[in-house]
């Protein structure tokens, strides 16, 4: 085991996060972290865990590139849209943690198998991760579904100045998601940030508007696909529905994160790298299967 | 400053906004034209126009429009020669490339970008557009009564930074007493330089009082609406604030007579019932809920046999903000056990 | 066993508890901690803690976090076995995290000794910056955290002999570059980086200005008048004041300042700052005579003992009505105790030093 080999660029919270998930798994071994300051937490934090640091940002990832299986890219949107060229030609897989989100969207619980077959991957957004699955649920045993809406409530604390100015870039890649993974023609995202203290996990709604709703069948293949989601992401739990309320069928989410190295509160970052290491272990033991 | 400037008010009148929480965001092309008409002849100053919750918020989540943005928007520009057309923002509803471009194409002149009281970095790219594209644009703090004065003072300035000419301080769920008015207000003009206006709510019938309080303690701006039309228990009454600013010596530009009919005819066209406190209002006031839950609150509260009265209260202790109105089914499922 | 010293501590504890113990609910199974763990507020805060966990049963855990670890052991060995509190070695600028089941940090490492800032003005500055952007940052990673307490310092104060009493909003002095100022303007610093993180990370902080405090857990040759004073009467000398004894200063008791801490770190809240010190001004050469009064004989006191001229005289005293209105917090140790008090400490500390 543990011959997946994974890079990690981009020292911050994120990329820290990915940091202490890769070493927990048995499939992924963390060979480089990678960022622009040796002397940040994220840095200190590989250094004191035994993984080979450099600032040389994306230059060490070329230097090594025949040492590395798979980069996550933690860096920004405008890095990324600088390295994907650079790693399409290493012909390393990239997972893009970053707002630039210009490859395939995964999401592991509804898309595994395609996605298995691309080599750059983004994992949407937190709402979108949330979602999906239960909007691809709603579309697959519902009649008619020609609009979806989803509605992310999130702490306020839980959202730094990146998520802040990219509400905007939030709102249109959830909807993209939506529309594509559920076929639906029509679909609204939404994003709320409340300063609630204590912080409020991350809780997330999803409307249909159904002609004729079958909820019973609907309750079970969200049950299923739920099962799938717990299997990465373990906080993940429905806490209202599926019922059909004023017109509109209604399920109700909450992500709570493991807290590995953000704060428990913060499911909405939690869920994207849980769902961004349960895709690296797919691609590994696809990679062991050869 | 002269004093004939220091007696200025700056009034907005979104009875064509906060109203359509009070019908459900049912107001119609024809109600949207025949208002504008009205108080454009009475010489109010701007008028907001949209779905409660602002533009692009037509969602099952806080309810859909009857009518679509584009046809409101355009509508009301038709019907409007003096006044200026204003909008409400709520960003994490409205984006810049779906909304706010669409809304400046349509002939939109003030734009009010919003926020939940302590989130105003929500705002800069926002601000940012509209300003840049050469708009009048002014920040607005949702449920302010939500946060302390040292918290609150805060985020004017960065509102401000982003380019926004003024703020205003919207008590959503109409929870202020006229001294927390005075207070509030002062303490922020004490330490910012930007001008300040306010949004009352008469949960508490404190409407005209909390408002007059605002422009007392030096607020320059104040939202009124025609009969009071608004979410939960209605917005001061733009009519009544009108006469009794102009008795106590304020300019607001606006002729007592025409807004008068103005009330009337929203009495006669946009009402569904003229606003009254309701005892769930008055309820939502002290817990410090926000007005538009009025409607998903008692309706869900018919449908699970509750007291809507526990919900809010319950909705109370969890501060949730406007736009969560999810939360509402949660919290009724909860109560039923 | 505890020694005469913690006696004394003690008893301070259970002399002031009555009067405020409804202040500090909420602090009941709380996690603190507290940054320049082993200096004087440190210290006190651990001896609080003890007491509220044994006489109490408070159940409070505490964090010690200061990069000197003799100093820790030396002067609180008498807690090293207290399981409540714990001691992390760090120096604060390479602090990277603090631990997750902390509800309160009390941010109060810094070294507010002259001589180091006169000496070493860089390293002065950049322990503050760098310090307190650590510390925030990593409370920033907590889940549970309720309030952080920046401990700034009066020093931010312009020292104006014409202001009777400093309230919260009193002007700066202007801007000037010397490097004299590093440690106010490391302060200030740390106080807008502070405002910062609150701002943007929306941590939860309340400051407080120190001024003059005094009590055990302070150092006799530290260039502080009443240890200066104490000094000498210990050592069988004269009282010496450089001046003509007539600068104004006033006394907070550290068993004061530690409930003071702990009742503002539960109810203040965020963006709020409060002075914590004593409104009781008097002259130095007053205190100087209440310093003699503890010794028999008393010794003398010498005026205008400096050589090359002292200098104007300077008033440095906090308006608490903050303080006071917000929490209904007094100064429950009256001067006059509190340096005999003082005194008694620092006896009992060279007695057992000789034995």
């Amino acid at each position: 085991m543990n011959n997946y080999r994974i890079a990690i660029i981009g020292s911050g919270n994120i990329g820290t996060d990915l940091l202490i998930k890769c070493m927990r798994s048995p499939l992924l071994r963390c060979v480089a972290f990678v960022g622009r300051n040796l002397n940040s937490p994220g840095m200190a934090k590989a250094m004191n865990l035994g993984v080979p640091c450099s600032d040389q940002s994306i230059q060490y990832i070329i230097d090594n590139a025949d040492k590395i299986d798979l980069v996550f890219d933690a860096t920004s949107a405008r890095d990324h849209i600088k390295h994907a060229p650079i790693l399409r030609q290493l012909g390393l897989r990239a997972i893009d943690m970053t707002p630039a989100k210009i490859g395939s969207m995964a999401v592991p619980a509804v898309n595994l198998d395609e996605i298995l077959r691309e080599d750059n991957i983004n994992m949407v957004t937190c709402g979108g991760q949330a979602s999906i699955p239960i909007a691809y649920a709603i579309s697959r045993t519902q009649c008619d579904v020609e609009y979806i809406e989803v509605v992310s409530s999130i702490a306020s604390k839980s959202a730094g100045p990146a998520t802040r100015l990219n509400l905007d870039e939030y709102i249109a890649t959830t909807e993209t998601g939506i529309r594509k993974f559920a076929g639906v023609e029509r679909a609204k995202a939404i994003l709320n940030l409340n300063p609630a203290v204590p912080c409020i996990d991350m809780q997330t709604t999803v409307f249909a508007s159904v002609d004729n709703p079958d909820i019973e069948t609907l309750r079970t293949e969200v049950v299923n696909i739920v099962d799938k989601i717990k299997v990465y992401v373990p906080g993940y739990q429905i806490i209202v529905g599926p019922i059909f309320e004023n017109g509109r069928i209604v399920v109700m989410a909450r992500v709570r994160g493991l807290g590995d190295y953000l704060p428990e509160y913060a499911g909405n970052l939690d869920i994207i790298n849980c769902a961004a290491i349960a895709l690296a272990e797919e691609y590994a033991k696809q990679e062991a299967a050869r | 400053m002269t004093s004939a400037q220091s007696r200025r008010v700056l009034v907005s009148d979104p009875t064509l906004r906060d109203g359509n929480h009070a019908v459900a965001h049912q107001l119609g092309i024809g109600q949207i034209a025949s208002y504008c008409r009205a108080a454009d002849a009475a010489g109010v100053p701007i008028i907001e126009v949209g779905h409660g919750n602002g533009l692009g918020a037509s969602s099952l989540q806080v309810g859909l429009s009857a009518v679509d943005d584009k046809t409101m928007l355009t509508t009301a520009r038709e019907n409007l020669e003096r006044s200026k057309l204003g909008i409400h923002v709520i960003p994490g509803f409205a984006t810049i490339e779906r909304d706010l471009k669409a809304a400046i194409q349509y002939g939109v002149d003030v734009f009010r970008i919003a926020s939940h009281c302590t989130e105003a970095d929500i705002t800069e790219r926002h601000i940012g557009f509209c300003r840049g594209a050469g708009k009048t644009v002014f920040g607005v703090l949702m449920m302010s009564h939500m946060a302390d004065n040292d918290v609150l003072a805060e985020e004017p300035r960065k509102m401000q930074n982003y380019g926004a000419e003024g703020v205003i301080l919207m008590d959503s769920s109409g929870n202020y007493l006229p001294v927390d008015v005075s207070e509030r207000v002062s303490y922020l003009l004490d330490n910012l330089e930007i001008p300040i206006g306010f949004h009352a709510h008469n949960n508490l019938g404190m409407g005209i009082a909390n408002s007059v309080a605002a422009i007392q303690a030096g607020a320059l701006m104040i939202d009124g609406c025609a009969r009071g039309f608004g979410a939960g228990a209605g917005n001061a009454q733009l009519e009544v604030l009108v006469a009794v600013l102009e008795r106590m010596g304020y300019e607001t530009g606006i002729d007592l007579y025409k807004i008068l009919d103005a009330g009337d005819l929203a009495e006669a066209e946009l009402l569904e019932r003229v606003p009254s406190i309701s005892s769930t209002s008055v309820v939502s006031g002290l817990s410090g809920v926000f007005s538009g839950f009025l409607k998903p609150v008692n309706r869900v509260a018919k449908e699970f046999g509750l007291d809507p009265r526990d919900i809010f209260f319950e909705l109370g202790k969890l501060k949730v903000v406007a736009g969560q109105e999810d939360i509402i089914i949660e919290v009724a499922k909860k109560l039923k056990g | 066993m505890l020694t005469k010293q913690h006696q004394l501590i003690a008893e301070d504890l259970a002399r002031i508890y009555p009067k405020i113990s409804d202040k500090l609910e909420g602090i009941y199974g709380k996690t603190l901690l507290v940054t320049g763990g082993a200096g004087f507020m440190g210290s006190w805060l651990a001896e609080l803690v003890s007491y509220l966990n044994r006489e109490e049963k408070a159940s409070i855990k505490l964090y010690l976090v200061d990069s000197a670890r003799d100093l820790f052991t030396e002067r609180l060995r008498h807690l090293v076995h207290d399981t409540s509190i714990e001691f992390i070695r760090c120096d604060m600028r390479s602090l990277l995290e603090i631990p997750r089941d902390v509800n309160y940090v009390i941010h109060a490492a810094a070294t507010p000794d002259g001589r180091f800032h006169a000496s070493s003005p860089i390293e002065t500055m950049t322990t503050i910056a760098e310090g307190t952007s650590s510390i925030l940052r990593a409370a920033n990673r907590v889940s549970n955290l309720i309030k952080f307490v920046n401990v700034s310092s009066s020093s931010v104060y312009a020292a104006d002999q014409h202001i009777e009493h400093i309230t919260e909003t009193a002007p700066g002095c202007a801007f000037k570059p010397k490097s004299t100022s590093a440690y106010s303007e490391a302060k200030r610093y740390a106080e807008v980086l502070c405002a910062a993180a609150r701002s943007e990370a929306r941590i939860p902080i309340v400051t407080v200005r120190p001024f003059t405090l005094c009590g055990a857990y302070q150092q006799l040759d530290s260039p502080w008048f009443l240890n200066n004073f104490i000094n000498d009467a210990l050592h069988q000398r004269p009282i010496r004041i450089l001046g003509d004894g007539k600068s104004v200063r006033s006394l907070l008791y550290g068993a004061d300042l530690a409930y003071w801490l702990l009742v503002i770190m539960l109810r203040g809240k965020s963006g709020q700052v409060f002075n914590v010190g004593s409104d009781q001004a008097e002259y130095l050469n007053e205190f100087a005579m209440r310093v003699a009064a503890n010794f028999s004989p008393s010794p003398s006191i010498l005026t205008n003992t400096s050589l090359a001229g002292a200098g104007e005289n300077t008033r440095l005293v906090p308006d608490i009505s903050a303080v006071k209105s917000t929490f209904g917090l007094e100064v429950y140790t009256d001067v006059a105790h509190a340096i005999s008090r003082t005194i008694n400490w620092y006896q009992a500390n060279l007695t057992e030093t000789r034995n």
